[in-house]
């Protein structure tokens, strides 16, 4: 057969394949995917300069919620990020630790140990979790033996493809496009930008105190209850791996929350649990339902709801952490470039942006404010959609 | 290994490679009847001893009829001089018995398996429920892969080979491929010998157009599997489990989802086994030609599930019109009273086709399955062709009456349109619980209408407006494609849109793959669904 007709055909087919793939890719990337700021979070770490980031956060929504890398930065000079999601379990700390140091290596590490306290083992394997972790980070083979422990627990586990290529998984939705525009707008104008201005917050508007709270003395909020089995193994997973990783300081820290029942008593007394195996290693843990009044929180007005601080608990929140990090470790060092410099600046000045654009919707004044892109956005898409 | 499956994508890949590879290209056939087994086995191995059963049986009855015949000749020829007509005649007679009791014999245990498997347990329920009794013991039979289209292809071998339209296959394994070829198992196209087997076992080289072709072809009946039908299912399925309660509005609405489903999934499951067969050389029968565009019954029937309707006419229609009996029948009739007046000779002319084409349909209701409502579909589409041959003077002297012009586009569509009313009520028979449900949903249809309650009932059936806007679109682009199909007379979906220049072909392919990609019903949290025609 002639050459010429071969290799004709064979760049129609070769053009036909880029292009489905570069399409699905695009679509899987930007278009239908899983909606959450998750995947704009993640996004964000990965865009920061390599070795740039002094202080690690992990932990669960707690610590979106409940710190902002800007607002520290600002106030005290050094650089952090939280590589957190909802429902983060422990059983993935390890992994998402060994994750994030390709990328970082930084001075201090803390975890928020929420995620540590899930009673129930389908917590501890959740799915979403898992997907979560896997299809909102760079994918690399050292996953697939973490994904199949997770979907081992699983009574029908979706097919290991999903998690791969995520656009089989959801691409039904893509009728949902209209609530994930902003997302994938977010992401876009942020890869565009080059960093994170927010550094992954995530806030809400509305109070949703749906259960009646109840008092807990100091007293309950100090002892000890048993953890279970898995999270006990996965602890020690979690702890074993530390020494390896060269991280100078690590915190374990227990976030404040308020209380509805025995179970949210019980989690409070797993983490004291946890904060004393984090101790027999040698790490520090602290525990901030106890340092309310230190911190400054009011127990109704700062919180969004029993487990989530709001816009105002969440600057008072990283005043206080910030302040006991930089005093404590002393982890503003890094040097960073002119470049990275002036985009944490940026970061820095837009908190205040934000903070002052979260004032004013609490008060009911939705106003244009001069400077403001990605906040305005965020806030009231995230609003919209927890409703 | 569904269609829909990964395990079958790289199974085809697999079967593609290693049989364009095959050293041997004599023996390149053995790949097919290896992949064959192998499929129907990881379909379901227990019951792979009723295919080769029925491959056994008619393999040796076809070699044993044709030994006869050629014995028969031989003995005849040796005889030439000595035997007078009589002699001759009586030989023949003797010979052609002997046939026909091995025909019996083998038509009888296989077609036994079959009605055994298929409807024992409905004639069971029948005769029990008639004689108020449990007289006969409901069982739980499991019915084997295929097992209708097998055995009819299987069948009408036999019958070839016993009227000597065709040459007795030596090769017991090369007959095996012909009754497992895996693209056909699962709902055919039911395969005649002679168009089909000489494929198989010819050697093949890979061809680019093939390929092409082939892959486009498939890719057309995935988009309509994945894209139309596995999403209409859902709302047919929940409104037929219930149909109660729901309006006439809704079951009309569904009914008509039910035409496109029906359509997408059984030509699309067709097109993907016809794609594959096409890659790896072979040329399988075609099985739809745009039914929908039929101007009448008898069209519809020319174009829906060809290979059956073949089928039908050589092994059921033809013997029964041409019987003794029929033919006899319609002579007493012409020479009656009644065949002396104008309609007399009419109906004396048509009986034995129209009798004849009522027995055919009553056996493709059955072939559908051991169930009253798939008689009664049978006996309706009888009926119809039945009455549409018996009063065609009529009808045509009302034509004439009207001055109507038979070829305008207003009388075309008529036609059309009415051809689909009547298939439509066909489909009722498919979808309703039994025949008395069948019967009350026409009838809600008609009577029963709710449009702004229908409205709201549309949307909570398992189908979003989103989900609707795409079988709208997936509506359409069937629709183009047909037209142009229709107009073009093409049946292939690759050879359509290869009369476009390049670019436009190649972005076709594009837009097709990403619409599965991104329209598809696949994925985890989706329950692939069945050929619809895979239970037949």
């Amino acid at each position: 057969m002639n050459m010429k007709i071969i290799v004709s055909r064979a760049l129609k087919i070769l053009s036909l394949l880029l292009a489905v793939v570069l399409a699905s890719g695009l679509i899987q990337a930007y278009g239908i995917r899983n909606f959450h700021p998750n995947l704009t979070r993640f996004d964000g770490f990965y865009l920061e300069e390599k070795n740039s980031l002094d202080v690690l956060v992990m932990g669960a929504s707690e610590v979106y919620e409940g710190y902002a890398a800007g607002q520290a930065y600002g106030e005290f000079g050094f650089t952090s990020y939280p590589i957190a999601f909802d429902s983060n379990p422990v059983s993935l700390w390890k992994a998402e630790l060994k994750d994030a140091l390709k990328y970082q290596h930084p001075k201090v590490l803390l975890v928020e140990v929420n995620g540590a306290t899930y009673t129930r083992e389908e917590e501890i394997y959740k799915d979403a979790s898992i997907r979560t972790f896997i299809e909102d980070t760079p994918f690399s083979l050292d996953k697939i033996g973490l994904l199949r422990d997770f979907t081992a627990h699983e009574k029908e586990p979706d097919p290991l493809y999903s998690y791969i290529f995520p656009l089989t998984k959801y691409h039904s939705r893509w009728d949902e496009i209209n609530a994930m525009r902003w997302g994938c707008l977010d992401r876009l104008a942020m890869h565009r930008r080059g960093y994170s201005l927010l550094k992954g917050i995530y806030q809400h508007i509305e109070q949703n105190m749906n259960r009646k709270l109840i008092d807990v003395t100091n007293e309950e909020l100090m002892s000890e209850a048993p953890l279970p089995e898995v999270n006990r193994r996965c602890l020690d997973e979690f702890l074993d791996y530390l020494p390896q990783t060269g991280i100078e300081h690590v915190l374990f820290v227990r976030y404040p929350h308020r209380y509805a029942g025995k179970t949210d008593v019980a989690r409070a007394q797993m983490s004291n649990t946890v904060g004393k195996l984090a101790m027999e290693r040698g790490y520090d843990f602290l525990n901030m339902d106890l340092c309310m009044d230190e911190i400054g929180l009011d127990p109704v007005a700062d919180f969004n709801n029993k487990e989530h601080l709001n816009g105002t608990g969440m600057k008072k929140m990283t005043h206080f952490l910030g302040n006991y990090i930089q005093e404590k470790y002393q982890a503003g060092e890094s040097q960073l470039s002119e470049r990275a410099r002036k985009n944490w600046d940026e970061s820095a000045r837009y908190i205040d942006l934000f903070y002052t654009y979260y004032d004013l919707l609490q008060e009911g004044l939705d106003t244009d404010l001069k400077g403001l892109k990605e906040t305005r956005k965020v806030i009231n898409i995230l609003t919209k959609y927890n409703q | 290994m569904s269609y829909t499956s990964i395990v079958f994508f790289i199974f085809v890949a697999a079967v593609t490679l290693i049989y364009f590879l095959f050293p041997s290209k004599k023996y390149q056939w053995t790949v097919l009847l290896a992949a064959s087994y192998f499929f129907y086995c990881y379909m379901g191995y227990r019951l792979v001893f009723f295919i080769l059963l029925t491959t056994v049986t008619t393999w040796l009855a076809g070699m044993k009829a044709e030994s006869v015949r050629e014995a028969s000749a031989a003995e005849l020829k040796a005889h030439k001089g000595d035997w007078d007509r009589a002699a001759k005649k009586a030989f023949k007679q003797k010979t052609q018995s002997k046939q026909r009791r091995l025909l019996a014999a083998v038509l009888i245990l296989n077609f036994g398996i079959l009605v055994f498997l298929k409807y024992y347990n409905f004639m069971a329920g029948g005769l029990n429920s008639l004689l108020g009794s449990q007289a006969l013991p409901i069982l739980k039979l499991l019915l084997p892969l295929g097992i209708s289209f097998y055995t009819f292809q299987s069948m009408g071998y036999m019958i070839d080979v016993f009227r000597g339209n065709i040459s007795a296959e030596k090769n017991l394994f090369r007959f095996a491929l012909f009754i497992s070829f895996f693209p056909q198992i699962i709902q055919g196209p039911i395969s005649a010998y002679s168009q089909l087997a000489a494929q198989l076992y010819e050697p093949h080289r890979p061809e680019y157009l093939r390929f092409k072709y082939g892959l486009e072809l498939i890719l057309w009946g995935y988009f309509k599997k994945l894209v139309i039908a596995d999403r209409a299912v859902t709302a047919i399925n929940t409104v037929t489990a219930d149909y109660s309660a729901y309006t006439g509005t809704t079951i009309l609405f569904v009914s008509l989802l039910y035409a496109l489903q029906l359509y997408a999934d059984f030509s699309a499951g067709i097109d993907i086994s016809r794609g594959i067969a096409q890659m790896l050389g072979i040329d399988m029968a075609v099985n739809f030609r745009r039914p929908y565009f039929s101007r009448s019954i008898n069209e519809y029937w020319r174009r829906w599930h060809i290979t059956l309707g073949v089928w039908m006419k050589n092994y059921i229609f033809y013997p029964v019109a041409m019987s003794g009996l029929f033919l006899g029948a319609g002579k007493r009739m012409k020479k009656s009273a009644f065949g002396q007046t104008k309609a007399g000779a009419h109906i004396s002319k048509v009986l034995p086709t129209s009798v004849a084409s009522l027995i055919v349909f009553l056996v493709v209701g059955l072939w559908h399955g051991a169930n009253g409502k798939y008689v009664a579909f049978g006996l309706w589409n009888g009926l119809i062709i039945m009455l549409s041959i018996v009063l065609k003077p009529v009808f045509e002297n009302w034509i004439t009456a009207l001055h109507i012009r038979t070829e305008s586009f207003g009388w075309r569509l008529f036609q059309m349109v009415r051809t689909f009313i009547i298939v439509l009520i066909g489909y009722y028979f498919d979808i309703a619980p039994d025949f008395a449900g069948a019967v009350d949903m026409i009838r809600r249809s008609i009577v029963d209408q709710h449009l702004g309650l229908g409205k709201s009932e549309i949307l909570s059936i398992g189908l979003k407006w989103s989900d609707y806007f795409v079988l709208a679109v997936g509506l359409i682009i069937i629709w183009i494609v047909s037209i142009r199909q229709e107009k073009l007379k093409l049946d292939g979906f690759g050879e359509l849109i290869s009369r476009r220049r390049t670019v436009f072909q190649w972005l076709c392919l594009f837009c097709m793959i990403m619409l599965i990609i991104i329209w598809g019903i696949y994925g985890p949290g989706y329950d692939p669904a069945d050929f619809v025609y895979m239970q037949f």
